[in-house]
């Protein structure tokens, strides 16, 4: 019985995303747009031709820069996420000063600062490297509070169990809170991903071609503003679709073990 | 597990223990001696320090002042693994994993800190599932079992490790009536086969029969200590006379 | 693909650029490196085969071509070539860039390339607008941050030229973005803006495609587009002027704007 009222619901919500999405269509067409324009533009969109200067471009490009954020982001997120729960006062400080700064400035000013305001001091980064450094210290931030709020809410009889067992402090942290901590940390990270992946459009501050400022430039060049924002908009729906399945697949291989209360 | 004459010294020797939690005195001056095979249960009015004692044996709650000695070991944050490997724990809210299945639950501390292999730890879970009756459920998570059932894995959990003296904290407080007595039942069997054991619990008929010695606490101190017959029948202070009343079937908690 | 993994991999392993003086680094490496924006047609653009091409792209070509380097374009964004601080990273901006006085702060200007007519565009239908002294309390787009910002404020000075006549009041300038205004304009005659004051470039541009605009005559006043270098290195501001002067001299420059305007806006530079 329970599998086939679930049948039914996922039935009806294909369903309805049908319908939704030939909503949206049907609404594009009043636009009056020239698709031709648009076939003849996604492949330089996409990324499947190169820049003039040999780099990759459009959504290729935002691809790359946004999966190599991520691993950084990812990094420097667990570092502070250590700091912020570790009982030495100086890596505490360290992470928390670090956490409120890049947490409460924009992403924008912290992009130029490092871009434009460091050479003055010596510092003279290129134009990925100042684009990733940006978005992994931004990121991290908000990753890191995320962490922290997901170890912190394993209940605190798991590490007495672990610790009543004998179980050595890293095998606590990887085998018995990590696993645990996941489950509540991907849904948001998840969502910092994706909203990572428009960020990423920053990069074309210093000179990338990345997706959004290509389909401005080829917008501007022939006025076809509409086509190309759509476009571009589509491109940047569809990898976050992407990302967002593979959210689900992480979210049901650590939510083993723990009964799912919606149907799905 | 057969019973060896057991050594001279005891298992346990607790001098002189204080805790403060912030500015409440938890435990103060506590003293106590538990030899091996010896079965004590401990019972007392909530905050009296019972639960305290008992991770302080463990060094889950570390006192200010006095000191624990385990089989010749002194806890300290130094010794404190090595003690845990031989001091096993079951906790009122069972503390399984619940990402992990019922026969990882009680492998991974063998493995990991007993270093035995994969294969020979499920076979030694294997044996301690039967014991306590589980099993049947070794693939199963704790989130798919009944509060009885869990709790029985997690004891199995603590006895994989071979320990030499088993902690229980009020392991049947958040049970539903109808299982609490196939958990006593197996506290029982453990018991019997000669484990030293230091329970806390409210379960005055499983204390008359599974007891050697009976501590009474209340704020913080011993106060009355001795066989469970003659605790029970002949309290012999206020104190012990009214949280029996208290408690007495019949009374406002019937148990 | 492997050029593409290594030329990323030396994005990444050599970030940081010698901040020495521009004229050595171009005499050592061979290469002039200049910005421009390639969101501003008939001057910058990407056209149709994925490059970069223009008025600003083919006078920097013949710039380094007579300076007999080879040319490397970037494209960052407005605001960081107009802060200035360039650090080595570029050289030169053949870029429509219009000198002022905050600019010059931190950028010096060598040599003029083009004068950029400044136009009033209103709808075709447009009845009450016959000249700029009608636009007193009407809604115009501008480009945000752009001289034409400056001028309907009768706050535009431009440096070296005659004080501009400003023959309104009270305009309600509406910033933002160039290629919105003109679609919004488009919609009618006051329904979202009343004109447009913009470069000619940029009005033909948008009128020959939205064919529902009409530029008005006369021309409001010329802006010099000027070369812009990083300030501080005299012997290239030196090498700039002559070559651009060179440029001009030999009607390079007239053919490129020939090319790309159908008229020459060279003539007026001095």
């Amino acid at each position: 019985m329970p599998v086939e009222r679930r049948r039914h619901f996922r039935e009806k919500v294909w369903l309805t995303w049908l319908a939704l999405a030939l909503l949206l269509a049907w609404g594009c067409r009043g636009l009056h747009l020239d698709f031709g324009y648009i076939r003849e533009k996604l492949p330089f969109l996409l990324g499947l031709r190169l820049a003039p200067d040999g780099f990759i471009q459009g959504a290729a490009l935002t691809i790359f820069v946004t999966s190599a954020a991520m691993v950084c982001a990812l990094a420097v997120a667990l570092l502070t996420a250590a700091g912020r729960l570790s009982n030495n006062p100086f890596a505490f400080a360290v992470a928390t000063f670090y956490a409120s700064l890049f947490r409460g400035t924009p992403l924008l000013v912290q992009v130029l600062i490092i871009y434009l305001a460091l050479p003055q001091i010596g510092i003279v980064l290129g134009a990925l490297s100042s684009g990733l450094i940006a978005l992994s210290l931004n990121y991290g931030a908000y990753l890191a509070e995320t962490i922290r709020s997901g170890v912190m809410a394993v209940p605190a009889g798991q590490r007495e169990a672990a610790l009543a067992l004998g179980l050595p402090r890293w095998v606590i942290t990887w085998k018995i809170v990590a696993p645990q901590a996941l489950r509540l940390i991907i849904p948001p990270a998840g969502a910092l991903f994706v909203s990572m992946l428009k960020d990423s459009s920053l990069v074309s501050i210093m000179g990338l071609w990345e997706l959004n400022f290509l389909a401005q430039s080829y917008a501007r060049s022939t006025f076809r503003y509409m086509e190309m924002l759509l476009a571009a908009a589509l491109v940047y729906w569809a990898l976050s679709i992407v990302f967002e399945l593979v959210q689900l697949r992480l979210e049901r291989r650590f939510g083993r073990g723990i009964p799912v209360v919606i149907g799905r | 597990m057969s019973l060896e004459p057991a050594p001279l010294q005891p298992l346990v020797r607790v001098t002189g223990l204080d805790k403060w939690h912030g500015d409440v005195k938890v435990l103060n001056g506590v003293s106590l001696e538990l030899h091996w095979h010896e079965r004590v249960v401990v019972c007392g009015p909530s905050g009296s320090g019972k639960s305290t004692l008992l991770r302080c044996l463990n060094g889950l709650d570390l006192p200010q002042a006095g000191t624990v000695v385990v089989d010749g070991i002194e806890l300290t944050r130094a010794s404190v693994e090595r003690v845990r490997r031989q001091v096993g724990m079951v906790f009122q809210s069972f503390n399984l994993f619940p990402h992990m299945t019922v026969l990882d639950n009680c492998t991974v501390a063998p493995i990991a800190v007993r270093g035995l292999r994969a294969a020979e730890a499920r076979e030694i879970a294997h044996d301690y599932l039967d014991r306590v009756r589980m099993a049947r459920h070794a693939h199963k998570y704790p989130g798919q079992l009944s509060g009885g059932e869990q709790q029985r894995v997690a004891i199995a959990r603590a006895l994989c490790m071979n320990p030499t003296l088993m902690l229980l904290d009020e392991p049947t407080s958040a049970l539903d009536p109808e299982m609490i007595q196939d958990v006593l039942d197996i506290v029982l069997a453990l018991a019997e086969d000669g484990m030293t054991m230091l329970c806390v619990t409210h379960e005055m008929g499983f204390a008359r029969r599974v007891a050697d010695r009976v501590l009474f606490m209340d704020h913080g101190e011993i106060v009355e200590q001795g066989p469970p017959g003659r605790l029970f029948d002949a309290p012999g202070t206020d104190r012990l006379r009214m949280f029996l009343s208290r408690r007495l079937p019949g009374g406002p908690i019937a148990r | 693909m492997r050029g593409v993994f290594l030329i990323l991999a030396l994005y990444f392993c050599v970030p940081a650029v010698w901040a020495g003086p521009t004229l050595d680094r171009v005499r050592r490496t061979g290469v002039v490196t200049d910005v421009l924006i390639t969101q501003y047609p008939p001057f910058g653009f990407i056209d149709a085969d994925n490059q970069v091409a223009g008025v600003d792209v083919d006078a920097a070509r013949a710039f380094a071509a007579r300076l007999g380097a080879r040319l490397n374009i970037e494209t960052p964004s407005w605001e960081s070539i107009v802060s200035g601080h360039w650090q080595g990273r570029w050289d030169v901006c053949i870029c429509s860039m219009t000198p002022t006085a905050e600019r010059a702060q931190v950028l010096s200007f060598p040599a003029q390339y083009y004068s950029s007519p400044a136009v009033l565009v209103v709808h075709r239908d447009d009845t009450r607008i016959q000249s700029v002294a009608d636009i007193s309390g009407k809604r115009v787009g501008v480009g945000s941050g752009s001289s034409y910002e400056k001028y309907i404020d009768r706050s535009l000075r431009i440096p070296g030229a005659a004080p501009l006549a400003f023959p309104f009041h009270d305009v309600i300038g509406v910033p933002g973005d160039e290629t919105i205004n003109f679609r919004n304009l488009a919609l009618g005659p006051g329904v979202r803006l009343d004109a447009i004051i913009s470069s000619l470039a940029t009005a033909k541009t948008a009128s020959d495609s939205m064919h529902t605009l009409k530029i008005l005559e006369p021309v409001l006043y010329r802006e010099p587009s000027r070369v812009a270098t990083e300030k501080g290195d005299p012997d290239w501001d030196q090498t700039v002027a002559s070559t651009i002067a060179a440029l001009k001299a030999d009607g390079t420059l007239a053919k490129i704007s020939q090319k790309w305007l159908g008229t020459d806006v060279t003539a007026d530079a001095r």
